[in-house]
């Protein structure tokens, strides 16, 4: 973006920083002037910008680095697929923006604000997260500023802006105060209601029932002028904005309630329905703080896991003169640094490998985990670990800029979408309202026509029995249910709308690496050559490996300790990059890893005796396998090949996905032989091989599930989280197994802690159970609905019945709501 | 039955009450965090010398 020449204005002022301006200079951000003001100066993009406020410092360095990352995942994305896979990708010349936005109630309130911003001139989209509460908005520099966005949010009904330290907590201590005042309250209003339903007419004395409606008017009157303002405030800015929300009936109905019964109570006669209005708000009120709280914990797993990966650069200060190194965060590189990897550790930034060689692994990248070979000169990205050998690297794009942090921010970015069965209720609530309204109102004139004594009390029974109060708890009582039921095993919900989409899902793609099987590869199988004995040829082997950090070192040197054998010593140990390791081991020459490399040691002509190898690879099956050779001068000694385990628990996971009649397919980008066994170990494509596809690039893998679904087919995608973004943005539903350093990487609809396989399989039952019981929840709550307001219309309900019939019905729906809270997975256990 | 008169009125008292400690408790952030006190007995570390508010 090029710099406004109102940066440069502002550059003018002396050199305190904290000085008054007394020129024209304007705030970089918002535009106000600054003289006479304290300035507060950032670097922004290389340039020193003048702000008015901390706030405006704040956000105009958090555009610019939204736009760094844009850029940079645009390109990203572009380089990976060729074209944007439905990422929402800003049209260029667009910013992007996160502003916090606090005062939300439900995701409704998210909804409308939305709204809001989109119809604002120059939005080019609009999304906001209920969970983080935050908006994101990509947007039109030259139309429209984030100040003036933030100023559309609060005449909505918000506080938009970065919050005080500490507001948060206080907003969350009112959140629980009104929660356990409403419960408070609804306990004493129903000790008092229930004389006046066990006596009969004339039990009371008059003047004691009087003094009954006037305790309970008394307790109520907190609860509606506390409690319950969080739903007030919401319909008022449904009002205020004409968007049409669930809140506005529940507040007509609870106020015509409360209304009736005010009257009914300063007129000492005549029923009251103070324990409907405050069973109701008790109600709402848990399932909102229930469904707050399972959000909440998701965003705060991810939010921890992405500060743990803070990545430490070891950074070279005198490069190429000196190898002293200094140890630096990787936000702190900037362009041009050299940095030092050992093996083992993650590359800090993205870079150019200046001097030496290595094998890296990319696999949050390219997609598989299988490691590559990387010389000097070579291009490596952020994230990468090292497996084999020291490399310095130049950075080419540090911190915010780098592929990896864009990535990261797509995590952020996940928790976007509402249920379809909210938006639902809440689009039905418009309709709802017109239909209710309309009936009262006939309800009046017809009554008025025919006996005018019982026009009012049958209008207030039909907007009383039609209080939509089920129908507002049907959908997110039930998914926040299920939501604490899977974060207690561990299953982090990022996306709730993804809950309805998993219940739908008919097909279910697997990744194979780390998922299906366990991230390292495993030493499956010992072929001695010469008539040697297995075991001490192991020895020998490992006694080598274990100078290497190859994966195919590690599970060696890994075998040889669970078979328990004794591991000579080794002299003049020398790791050749990405080949293998010669040394000395029991007075003898050996070298083992790849054939070529392991076979340059034999003296004698090497070409029949590479022809052999061959044959005998053949022989063995292992062609296509891993193999690393053991050679001595005289030949190869013995074959070491490798694959992958799987993980426990997989095969119960693909027997139950398939009873429950999900497809399942396997997508690997490894090579034939593995995936197939892979697939034959597990059970999965019986019926044909159309279920197993191996040498799959990121790309095929996202047109196997594009055209899976132009068949009509829903998709979900369970892989490790890391790579493979466009597949992932493809699928319907995303399920990512991580644990540990993976986690950070991690972008999913599910993420599943534990990398458990059962987990998955509870996944899949509890989102079908979640679904099964909202369906049921709604078409209860509407069909009560319906059915009576006829009842009440016709005189036929009195408003006290239609009192009791609301709570009785909101109780059902959360009853039957918190059957989700327990999920059944067929076989599995714990 | 007159004694409800009184009593009625007074339990009324006594839920406003309730409500007040329940606010004082929750707003001085007693509620925070219900997780970690629980497991303070099990830690050896010696306690901390000035309780400063949070």
């Amino acid at each position: 973006m090029p710099v406004d020449p109102q940066f440069r204005k502002a550059k003018i002022l002396d050199d305190g920083g904290t000085l008054a301006a007394t020129s024209d200079a304007v705030c970089a951000h918002c535009g106000d002037p600054l003289a006479g003001l304290k300035v507060f100066r950032r670097l922004i993009g290389g340039d020193q910008r003048s702000f008015c406020c901390l706030g405006c410092a704040f956000i105009a360095e958090q555009v610019y680095l939204a736009q760094a990352s844009n850029r940079d995942r645009a390109a990203l994305t572009g380089a990976l697929t060729g074209r944007a896979p439905g990422l929402d990708i800003a049209p260029p010349n667009m910013a992007r923006a996160q502003v916090p936005v606090q005062g939300m109630v439900c995701a409704a309130c998210a909804l409308l604000i939305e709204h809001r911003l989109r119809s604002e001139p120059g939005v080019a989209q609009a999304v906001v997260d209920f969970g983080a509460s935050r908006a994101y908005v990509a947007y039109d520099p030259a139309l429209t500023s984030i100040t003036r966005l933030e100023r559309v949010i609060e005449r909505t009904g918000y506080r938009a802006g970065a919050r005080e330290p500490g507001d948060d907590t206080r907003s969350r201590r009112v959140e629980l105060l009104r929660l356990l005042v409403a419960w408070l309250v609804m306990m004493q209003v129903m000790m008092l209601a229930v004389p006046s339903y066990l006596a009969s007419p004339g039990d009371i004395a008059p003047d004691l029932q009087q003094l009954l409606r006037v305790a309970q008017l008394v307790l109520t009157l907190p609860l509606l002028g506390f409690a319950a303002l969080p739903l007030v405030r919401a319909a008022v800015s449904q009002v205020r904005a004409r968007a049409i929300g669930m809140d506005l009936p529940i507040v007509i109905g609870l106020g015509v309630a409360f209304g009736a019964s005010l009257v009914a109570t300063v007129r000492a006669q005549g029923p009251v329905y103070f324990d409907s209005i405050a069973m109701f708000i008790a109600l709402v009120l848990g399932v909102r703080w229930l469904q707050r709280r399972a959000l909440e914990a998701a965003h705060r797993h991810v939010e921890a896991a992405l500060r743990g990966a803070q990545i430490v650069a070891q950074r070279l200060r005198g490069y190429p003169g000196s190898m002293l190194t200094e140890a630096v965060a990787s936000e702190a590189l900037v362009l041009g640094d050299h940095v030092l990897v050992p093996p083992g550790e993650t590359v800090p930034a993205d870079g150019i490998v200046v001097h030496g060689a290595s094998t890296v692994s990319q696999a949050w990248l390219t997609g598989e985990a299988t490691p590559f070979e990387l010389a000097t000169g070579g291009a490596v990205a952020a994230g990468a670990v090292n497996l084999d050998q020291p490399i310095v690297v130049r950075v080419e794009r540090a911190g915010d800029a780098t592929s990896l942090a864009a990535l990261r921010r797509l995590v952020e970015d996940a928790s976007r979408a509402r249920p379809r069965v909210v938006e639902i209720a809440n689009r039905v609530a418009v309709l709802f309202l017109w239909v209710v309204l309309g009936v009262t109102a006939a309800t009046l004139a017809g009554w008025w026509l025919v006996d005018p004594a019982r026009a009012l009390p049958s209008a207030i029974a039909v907007l009383i029995a039609t209080c939509p109060c089920a129908l507002a708890l049907a959908a997110p009582a039930a998914l926040a249910a299920v939501q604490s039921a899977l974060a207690r095993r561990g299953v982090l919900t990022a996306r709730i709308a993804a809950v309805e989409h998993l219940a739908r899902v008919d097909t279910l793609a697997c990744d194979k690496t780390g998922t299906l099987t366990l991230p390292v590869p495993e030493l499956m199988r010992i072929v001695p050559l010469r008539g040697l004995d297995a075991t001490a040829l192991l020895a020998r082997a490992a006694a080598l490996e274990a100078l290497s950090n190859h994966p195919f070192a590690r599970a060696l040197t890994r075998a040889a300790r669970s078979a328990g054998v004794t591991v000579p010593t080794i002299a003049e140990g020398v790791v050749a990059p990405a080949a293998g390791v010669e040394g000395i081991v029991e007075g003898k020459r050996l070298r083992i890893g790849k054939p070529d490399y392991a076979l340059g040691l034999v003296t004698r002509e090497p070409l029949p005796v590479a022809a052999r190898l061959l044959k005998r690879l053949e022989q063995e099956k292992l062609r296509a396998a891993s193999v690393v050779v053991l050679a001595d001068p005289a030949g190869p000694l013995a074959l070491f090949a490798f694959g992958e385990m799987c993980r426990p628990g997989a095969v119960a996971l693909v027997q139950e996905v398939q009873s429950a009649g999900i497809q399942m397919l396997l997508v690997s980008g490894d090579r034939r032989e593995p995936v197939e066994r892979v697939a034959r170990e597990l059970g999965i494509g019986a019926e044909g091989a159309r279920n197993v596809f191996a040498l799959q690039t990121p790309e095929s893998k996202r047109q196997i599930v594009t055209a899976l679904q132009a068949q009509g087919r829903r998709v979900a995608m369970l892989g490790d989280g890391m790579n493979d973004a466009p597949v992932i943005a493809q699928a319907d539903v995303s399920i990512a197994l991580a644990e540990g350093a993976t986690l950070a990487q991690a972008r999913a609809d599910f993420i599943a802690l534990h990398s458990r396989a059962s987990d998955v399989a509870a996944l899949f039952a509890g989102s079908r159970k979640a679904m099964r019981i909202v369906r049921q929840n709604l078409v209860w709550a509407l069909g009560y609905n319906v059915a009576v307001i006829p009842l009440a219309a016709f005189g036929y309900l009195t408003p006290a019945l239609a009192a009791v019939g609301m709570a009785a019905s909101s109780l059902l729906v959360v009853g039957n709501a918190l059957r989700a809270r327990s999920i059944d997975t067929g076989a599995t256990t714990e | 039955m007159d004694a409800l008169y009184l009593l009625i009125p007074l339990s009324i008292l006594v839920v406003l009450g309730v409500g007040v400690v329940l606010a004082w408790s929750v707003l001085s952030g007693q509620f925070d965090d219900l997780e970690s006190e629980g497991r303070r007995i099990l830690d050896d570390s010696p306690p901390a010398k000035t309780n400063e508010n949070p």
